[in-house]
């Protein structure tokens, strides 16, 4: 049978109840929401002058209401110490998702830590040591002086390769600004680490890297763009299940036609009409069901082509258009090199491709005139090319990757309107560091050099191993057993014997043994293996700082305390700097602790305003106080879709 | 509630040395008292018992449009054919429905093919064998059902509803 809640009231939130800016750390939409706070002895009531819409709520709210929400929209959290209601729910202000809410962030309230109310009480609250056979828990102070002990330690045996590093990359919650450029400037600036790896892969690298080699950045158009696209080409993406409100609130209005005002408004003569649809995808998903119902499924293509055929697909995409001179010959002029070699060397016929991929001919010829077949009086197709994990988690992934933004490339759809050859993406970014070219190309396979006995140090930041990498037996098994060789060592010290404890440890990883340091805002699988537990906060605990998936820039405000001692990530990395410099200088290494200097920060805006303010171009004019007052709806969708002043330098997911 | 009138020790030993009675009752009764005078509230909602129909008016798989628990929050009644979770009636098989989606507020649409409600707003969709429950959509709540009695004459009451229903944040306004 189905939950219910048996919950038939909310308190109302009140007039003068505390507002902040929320951006939804699930997924890259990024949809905006605002938090509202008040104290737990008060409440608003139902009339206009009594709660914070300024509505009748004695009244029945109708479709699409501003003052309303749901049970999973509440809850009761600390703020400063004191407990207090908590309500977040959709802005309808916010141009991303206009009021719209998924079953991600319209559960951010009921997904908050809350001691009153039961909800996520799983967090890690305290550092926690391996401490006579078992994780216990400690002061700051003391693990995190365990940690540059070791640390130290393994450096001076091994170098900085000695020290490996799994580390979150990108924004949202277990990200942002604030946090990549924390550990960024641990690891690329105090020392120069080049065995680390990425939350969601065993290397530091693209999972785009051919679109960037190409030199088209992964998230090169806006939202709107969606609604302005006279066909959507939607390749291995879900994006009603998966980026839901970007789907339902950009793409569906061009499907219905009632975007065909806004083409008008941009495109002056140039003929335009309801939206068309191509979507390749081996399955027959809820996506494709909602573009039929919306558009008629005369205006949806589904191909459903064999799995991992995508290459043969694009290239006879690229031979047709341009056997046929649909390609726009002045972009290519301007912007490409080496064109007619790439369309030589793909050259894919029709009726190859269909054989290859499973589809007909004619289904690829039709599609690709879908692309590219001039509209009427000869004006160019606006095509906007999406795709995700179905492509690039394929194998061959490169050149997959290449062929779709050749297609792209060869239609004149990077950087205009109605265009762009994007990642649907994951969740959002937010990457700000110091330059990891150090790292080198091919980057190092980390996971396979921990399997093999490498390195001495394991600094683990909202990454999990166990249930994430690949052959994750094999790792897990040669895992458990270096690290337990520590753990055993560690069990016959005195605790309070930090100098045999660290020569124990230190004995330990010359027998092949691993330290592992996991920093995180929940026991992790890979976390049972680890020496030292770290507790992080999350978004809305912490300001954080990220960018969408068309590059919008918004800051998620704090509305709530951390749990237990939690700290936000970019302070964790600081103190871990700051007793490293500490345990080097008792060592007199005076000239390598330098190098740990300027970790100062007190706040997540001291690491923001030395990171992105800092040091990104642009960042200059980037603050909390503007990000606060533009709210939800930083960045004119005009200067987002000019991609090239805001070049993305992230390795994204 | 009656405050304790029994004294503690160092109260008796006070009482006992006759020193201090006086002032104490003196203090007490200086402090100000707002008395509250709001109604006591209650921990829940008080629902309306509403005749909606009578069982002989249900066809099978043909919904029945009321409102509950008043005419701003429409509904159906159905019988299902089959007996579920929580139906009444002499099949066991009537159940009632919010019909407003509880994601964004849209009149939900019955299928009497498969027996569910279906959101034109956004595609949500909810088992009416199951309770309400979301098969598939955007709500973060399943379908408010209404909590049913049938009398011996087959009139069919509602008497509450197990979620909170979309645009009110009390279920009886």
């Amino acid at each position: 049978m189905a939950y219910k809640r048996q919950i038939d009231q909310l308190p109302i939130v009140p007039k003068d109840a505390k507002e902040f800016n929320v951006t939804c750390h699930y997924c890259i939409v990024g949809c905006g929401y605002k938090a509202y706070t008040w104290p737990t002895n008060r409440q608003g009531g139902t009339a206009p002058e009594e709660n914070k819409f300024g509505v009748d709520l004695s009244k029945q709210q109708q479709a699409e209401a501003v003052a309303w929400y749901a049970p999973a929209m509440y809850n009761i959290v600390r703020q400063n110490g004191e407990a207090m209601h908590l309500v977040i729910k959709p802005d309808k202000d916010c141009v991303v998702n206009s009021g719209l809410g998924s079953v991600r962030g319209a559960r951010m309230a009921e997904m908050s830590y809350s001691r009153q109310r039961n909800t996520q009480l799983q967090r890690l609250t305290e550092p926690m040591v391996w401490r006579y056979g078992q994780m216990q828990p400690t002061s700051w102070d003391d693990a995190l002086d365990l940690v540059a002990r070791v640390t130290v330690g393994v450096i001076n045996d091994m170098s900085e390769d000695g020290l490996f590093v799994s580390a979150f990359d990108h924004g949202g919650a277990g990200g942002g600004y604030e946090n990549t450029w924390g550990t960024g400037k641990l690891y690329f600036g105090a020392m120069k680490v080049k065995n680390i790896r990425i939350h969601n892969r065993p290397a530091y690298n693209s999972e785009v890297h051919a679109t960037r080699d190409m030199g088209v950045g992964e998230l090169n158009n806006c939202y709107e763009d969606a609604e302005l696209a006279d066909t959507i080409v939607a390749v291995g993406t879900n994006a009603l299940e998966t980026q839901t409100n970007y789907f339902l609130n950009h793409w569906v209005p061009n499907l219905r036609g009632t975007s065909v005002a806004k083409k008008n408004a941009e495109f002056g003569s140039e003929p335009v009409e309801r939206g068309r649809i191509v979507i390749v995808d081996p399955r027959r998903t809820v996506t494709v069901n909602a573009c039929e119902v919306e558009a008629g499924k005369d205006r949806v293509m589904h191909l459903a082509i064999n799995s991992g055929t995508d290459l043969a697909l694009f290239n006879a995409w690229l031979t047709y258009i341009t056997d046929k001179g649909w390609t726009d010959k002045a972009f290519i002029a301007a912007s490409t090199k080496g064109f007619d070699k790439a369309v030589a060397s793909n050259k894919t016929s029709l009726e190859e491709a269909a054989r290859i991929t499973g589809l007909t001919a004619d289904q690829i010829q039709k599609s690709a005139e879908w692309i590219a077949e001039p509209k009427q009086g000869g004006a160019r197709r606006r095509t906007m090319f999406a795709y995700e994990k179905g492509l690039i988690w394929g194998n061959d992934n490169y050149r997959t990757n290449g062929a779709l933004v050749n297609v792209a490339l060869a239609t004149g759809n990077i950087g205009r309107p109605g265009g762009g050859c994007v990642r649907m993406g994951g969740h959002q970014e937010g990457y700000s560091r110091p330059s990891d070219a150090h790292v080198g190309r091919p980057a190092a396979y980390v996971d396979r050099l921990l399997i093999d006995g490498k390195g001495g140090v394991h600094h683990i930041w909202g990454c999990d191993h166990y249930k994430t990498t690949l052959n994750a037996l094999k790792f897990k098994q040669a895992y458990k057993k270096r690290t337990d060789l520590v753990k055993d060592a560690m069990s016959a010290v005195p605790y309070g014997d930090r100098d045999g404890m660290v020569k124990a440890i230190m004995a330990a990883i010359k027998k092949g043994g691993l330290f592992a340091v996991d920093v995180d805002i929940v026991p992790t699988k890979i976390g049972e293996a680890c020496h030292v537990w770290l507790p992080a906060a999350t978004s809305g605990e912490a300001n954080l700082t990220s960018m969408n998936g068309e590059r919008r820039m918004r800051l998620t405000e704090r509305y709530m305390d951390p749990p237990g001692q939690a700290m936000p990530d970019c302070l964790i990395a600081a103190r871990i700097a700051n007793h490293m410099e500490r345990v080097l200088r008792e060592q007199g290494k005076a000239k390598y602790a330098d190098q740990f200097k300027g970790f100062d920060w007190k706040t997540e805006e001291d690491a923001f305003m030395d990171g992105y303010h800092g040091h990104e171009k642009g960042g200059q004019f980037v603050t909390y106080e503007r990000l606060r007052a533009m709210g939800t709806n930083p960045g004119a969708s005009g200067r987002l879709r000019r991609w090239q002043d805001h070049r993305h330098k992230a390795p994204v997911c | 509630m009656k405050r304790c009138q029994m004294m503690v020790d160092v109260g008796r030993r006070k009482f006992l040395s006759g020193a201090g009675m006086a002032a104490a009752g003196i203090a007490a009764a200086s402090v100000p008292i707002t008395q509250a005078n709001a109604a006591p509230p209650t921990a829940r909602v008080n629902y309306p018992s509403n005749r909606l129909a009578n069982v002989n008016d249900l066809k099978l798989n043909e919904p029945l449009n009321v409102s509950y628990p008043d005419n701003d929050a429409p509904g159906v009644l159905l019988k299902l054919g089959k007996r579920v979770a929580d139906g009444i009636g002499p099949d066991g098989d009537i159940v009632g429905f919010s019909t407003t989606c509880p994601h964004k507020g849209f009149q939900l649409v019955y299928n009497k093919s498969d027996r569910t409600l279906n959101c034109p707003g956004h595609y949500s969709r909810f088992d009416c064998e199951a309770g309400g429950l979301q098969i598939w959509g955007h709500a973060t709540q399943n379908l408010p059902q209404y909590v049913l009695r049938v009398d011996a004459k087959g009139d069919i009451y509602a008497e509450g509803v197990d979620e909170l229903l979309y645009g009110r944040l009390s279920n009886v306004l």
